[in-house]
């Protein structure tokens, strides 16, 4: 059986049942002690009564005692005052027993004041005949009074006790029912109360088995869905059917679930989404940095942009020098290849998405071209419906955009304008290395171009090739060099300048094969080396070896030179240092002069040195500062 | 919310007036059921006398009157003057009337039979006083007891004659009861005194000219005698005017049966020695509340004896 009730409505009629149950046992409680008490109330009064009963009784045997101890004795006066007395006495209590009919019901009670009425009936009888029988004494006609004590007397003693034995029985009888009744009661409340209490117990364990199964089972049934929708497991759950609140409840959490798993389900495809695009955009850049020329750099991002992406059409525009156009730089298929080809430009002031990105510097996002008033349509591209221009900033300045489009409205999500935007930066970032890649390389080349410029004077200026530059080794089985050989050396040297690297050529005047290699000093010809064999062929280990050779000679041609310079100039020094020495020793301006002029005409093996001071400027000079023929003021070296 | 409000509310209601109707059958508990009052109905009831010219069944009558009077009962009186062929016929017509209940006092015990099976086979109960009946169903007897009443005469008479003398018995009718069992009573109890002699023995009729006339006779017959013991008062003071007449009243004492009130006053005269008092008046009170009893359903013994009482001078 299933109760269509509320959990609140369960509980209410527990404890309603709870309640009723109290009141029954209550009730029956209530009743057990009216009954008790009544019983106990009948009990007194039938104690009283039949104490009345026993009292009446034995006043009248004193009254029929005195009777007979008077017809005994014959004895009148003493009898009589005590028959009086008896008499009163009995009166009295007969008086006393009628005023209180002793009775639980009203027809008892009529029936006991019938019976008081006949012994008050026979009590005044029993006077008159009382009466009767002293008057008879005092006649001393004890005879009559015999007669009349044996006749009326014993027949109104019989009835009497007939009277009094009716009212003690009924008093008993209403008793003995009284008590009847309260045992009957305590039965039945025993009865009652042990139907109570199986009743309680029924109660107790169908409600608590009806609660368990109703409230606690469906909820551990819920706690174990919602268990497992905390592992995760957003499998669906079926939902109980009962319609109380933990049916709602159910319900509600099976919706709950349901779109939670969506939700996640939905959340779980965004973030693949996303990191697939993040991981797309990272192989991009990675691809793109290494490009380091712009225009293949940027064919290559929008290529593989719209390629990876699935976009219907991706071009990228590059503010020019003026900075008052934006020309497309590279685009994807036909038209994209169209629109470089005819250098396609947009002003920047124009109306246009791509303009608005360059001018603002933001994303611009539309879902619908057509929707928008600044869109400019592009012939070429008839299917644009959506549209993303995202801005290359390099340095804070923005040199392009990046223009996506889709054939779709609303076709873009918060993910693509995201993609794009960072999409943008790192091709601005691209675009920046390529650029400074450019310069550096123009830079380079130009440093290049000044070393060996300062290379070319400095040999030149070189006196190796002149002294002793030429060294020439003469195998002692070789034939001694002839004129004739001599001037084919200087022919292949000619020969070696020209070329650029060791070549192998063939001697006229003899067998075998000479090797002419240039003699580089960077890119500087420095000299050419010739080795003449006998042998037909060499080998490229030969080759190696001789230019590896060159290579060293060069070298170390330099660093002979460097060193020559060096000594040279560390021999000057020594010269200044020492003819300044001296002319600090000098202790007049006149032996300064003359140390000055005799010390340099000594170093620099002159004939003659001439050192003036205090010349005016003022007149033309004639004769320069100094001379060569070793004179001056007067002083001269020998 | 206003719906489940509303079941609240019903279920809250339904469950306590279950639970005042639980209580209220608990407190509802049944009444003292007493007896229904007897409230008397009008019983009619005959009685049938041997003979009303005796003052004894006078007093019965008046007896039965009163309690007649006292528990709602019409009661029907017939005499039949001593004639049992007129009981029987009186008895038969009662019969005709459906009376509720029949006390006979029967003139001869023998004679009654028949008229108490004609009730018997109507159905209706009859109640015998002072003297029974032969055969029949009778419901109870009410009687004095007449042999015990003859001990205590005797026992009286032998001691105011010191237990030794000549005693006269003066019989009742032959063939009542009273006169069988006062006789023996009085015979059986003068067995214990040995110097007593009973002289003579003989029937006087329960009426006082045969008493005087047997007892006149007698007392030619004897010169001495003692004492006299008759079966009923009537004889009794026909034996006083007997002894009288011959002037023999100081050598005799008399014991009379039923303290009639002639006896009564013989006794305070000095004449008559003793009576045995019955209780006529009590026997008829008796048999009207007997016969109520009866027809009430409760169950009789089936004799009911009548205290007897010595009444002396």
């Amino acid at each position: 059986m299933r109760l269509n009730i509320s959990v609140a409505q369960r509980l209410i009629l527990s404890f309603s049942l709870m309640v009723l149950l109290v009141l029954l046992a209550s009730g029956i409680g209530v009743w057990y002690a009216t009954t008790i008490q009544r019983a106990v109330d009948v009990a007194q009064d039938g104690v009283v009564q039949v104490e009345q009963v026993a009292d009446l009784q034995f006043v009248w045997s004193n009254v029929a005692a005195n009777v007979d101890n008077m017809l005994l004795t014959r004895q009148v006066s003493l009898n009589e005052q005590a028959l009086t007395r008896e008499l009163d006495e009995f009166n009295r209590q007969l008086a006393t027993l009628n005023d209180n009919p002793f009775g639980q019901t009203p027809q008892a009670v009529a029936q006991n004041q019938q019976i008081s009425q006949n012994l008050q009936l026979l009590g005044s009888q029993l006077n008159q005949v009382v009466t009767k029988l002293v008057a008879l004494a005092k006649n001393r006609r004890w005879a009559t009074a015999q007669q009349l004590r044996h006749t009326e007397l014993v027949s109104f003693q019989r009835r009497f006790d007939e009277g009094l034995d009716q009212l003690a029985q009924n008093t008993q009888s209403e008793m003995a029912e009284a008590v009847a009744q309260a045992v009957q009661a305590q039965q039945r409340v025993r009865t009652y109360w042990f139907i109570t209490i199986a009743l309680a117990v029924v109660v107790g364990v169908v409600s608590s088995m009806l609660s368990i199964q109703s409230i606690a089972r469906p909820v551990r049934t819920l706690i174990q869905q919602a268990q497992r929708v905390t592992t995760r497991d957003f499998s669906s759950i079926t939902p109980l059917t009962q319609q109380d609140e933990i049916g709602e409840l159910s319900r509600a959490f099976a919706l709950m679930t349901d779109w939670l798993r969506e939700s996640y389900q939905t959340l779980e495809q965004r973030v693949f989404e996303r990191t697939r695009r993040l991981e797309t955009v990272a192989t991009l850049s990675e691809r793109v940095n290494a490009i380091l020329h712009v225009e293949d750099l940027l064919v290559e991002v929008v290529n593989q942009t719209q390629h990876n992406f699935g976009y219907y059409h991706v071009h990228i525009y590059l503010i020019d020098d003026t900075r008052q156009k934006l020309v497309v730089a590279a685009g994807t298929g036909q038209a994209g290849a169209e629109m470089t080809a005819k250098g396609h430009s947009i002003a920047v002031n124009a109306s246009s998405l791509v303009a608005r990105a360059a001018r603002t510097g933001q994303v611009v996002w539309v879902d619908d071209v057509l929707e928008t008033g600044d869109w400019l349509p592009n012939p070429l591209l008839p299917g644009t419906r959506s549209e993303i221009a995202a801005p290359i900033v390099v340095d804070g300045q923005v040199v392009g955009v990046l223009d996506v489009q889709e054939d779709e409205v609303a076709n873009f999500d918060e993910g693509d304008a995201n993609l794009l935007r960072s999409l943008a930066s790192q091709v601005g970032v691209a675009v920046r290395n390529a650029r400074l890649f450019e310069r550096v390389e123009v830079a380079l080349a130009d440093a290049h171009r000044a070393q060996a410029r300062y290379m070319d004077q400095a040999w030149d200026r070189s006196s190796i090739d002149h002294q002793g530059g030429k060294s020439l080794y003469t195998s002692p089985d070789a034939p001694l060099i002839s004129p004739a050989k001599q001037q084919q050396f200087e022919k292949f040297s000619k020969q070696a300048l020209t070329q650029f690297e060791p070549t192998v050529v063939s001697a006229e005047d003899e067998a075998g094969q000479a090797l002419l290699s240039p003699i580089y000093l960077r890119d500087k010809k420095i000299g050419v080396m010739q080795i003449h064999s006998q042998k037909q062929t060499w080998s490229d280990d030969d080759v190696a070896i001789v230019q590896a050779v060159v290579d060293q000679l060069a070298q170390t041609a330099d660093n002979l030179r460097l060193f020559e310079e060096t000594r040279n100039r560390a021999g000057r020094e020594q010269t200044i240092r020492e003819i300044t020495e001296k002319m600090r020793a000098a202790t007049s301006m006149e032996k300064l002069v003359q140390t000055a002029a005799q010390e340099l005409g000594k170093r620099l093996s002159a004939g003659h040195a001439v050192v003036e001071l205090g010349v005016d400027h003022q007149k033309p000079n004639s004769n320069g500062r100094s001379q060569n023929n070793g004179k001056e003021n007067g002083r001269s070296d020998e | 919310m206003n719906t489940p409000f509303k079941l609240n509310m019903l279920l809250i209601i339904t469950v306590f007036l279950v639970a005042v109707a639980v209580t209220a059958c608990g407190a509802a508990q049944p009444t003292v059921q007493i007896a229904p009052t007897q409230q008397t109905d009008d019983f009619v009831m005959a009685l049938a006398l041997s003979t009303l010219d005796n003052p004894f069944f006078v007093s019965m009558q008046k007896g039965a009157e009163e309690a007649a009077n006292r528990t709602h009962t019409r009661l029907l009186v017939v005499d039949a003057k001593d004639d049992a062929g007129r009981q029987a016929k009186q008895i038969q017509q009662l019969i005709e009337q459906s009376v509720d209940a029949l006390l006979v006092n029967p003139v001869d015990g023998e004679a009654i039979v028949e008229s108490i099976k004609a009730a018997n086979s109507a159905n209706i109960p009859v109640i015998t006083l002072d003297r029974s009946a032969n055969g029949g169903k009778i419901v109870t007897h009410i009687a004095s007891d007449n042999v015990a009443g003859g001990e205590m005469a005797a026992d009286y008479l032998a001691e105011i004659l010191g237990k030794r003398g000549k005693v006269v018995e003066l019989e009742g009718s032959a063939g009542t009861s009273a006169a069988a069992d006062r006789g023996a009573g009085f015979n059986q109890a003068m067995l214990k005194y040995p110097n007593i002699e009973i002289v003579a023995r003989q029937s006087a009729n329960f009426n006082r000219s045969d008493g005087r006339t047997v007892f006149a006779q007698i007392l030619k017959e004897n010169p001495e005698i003692d004492g006299v013991f008759a079966h009923n008062d009537d004889m009794v003071l026909g034996a006083i005017d007997a002894a009288k007449q011959e002037r023999r009243m100081d050598d005799i004492k008399f014991v009379g049966f039923d303290a009639i009130d002639l006896a009564v006053s013989a006794l305070e005269k000095g004449d008559l020695e003793a009576t045995i008092a019955q209780q006529p008046a009590e026997m008829g009170r008796l048999g009207v509340e007997m016969a109520a009893k009866y027809l009430h359903g409760e169950s009789l013994p089936d004799y009911i004896p009548v205290d007897l009482a010595l009444l002396t001078q």
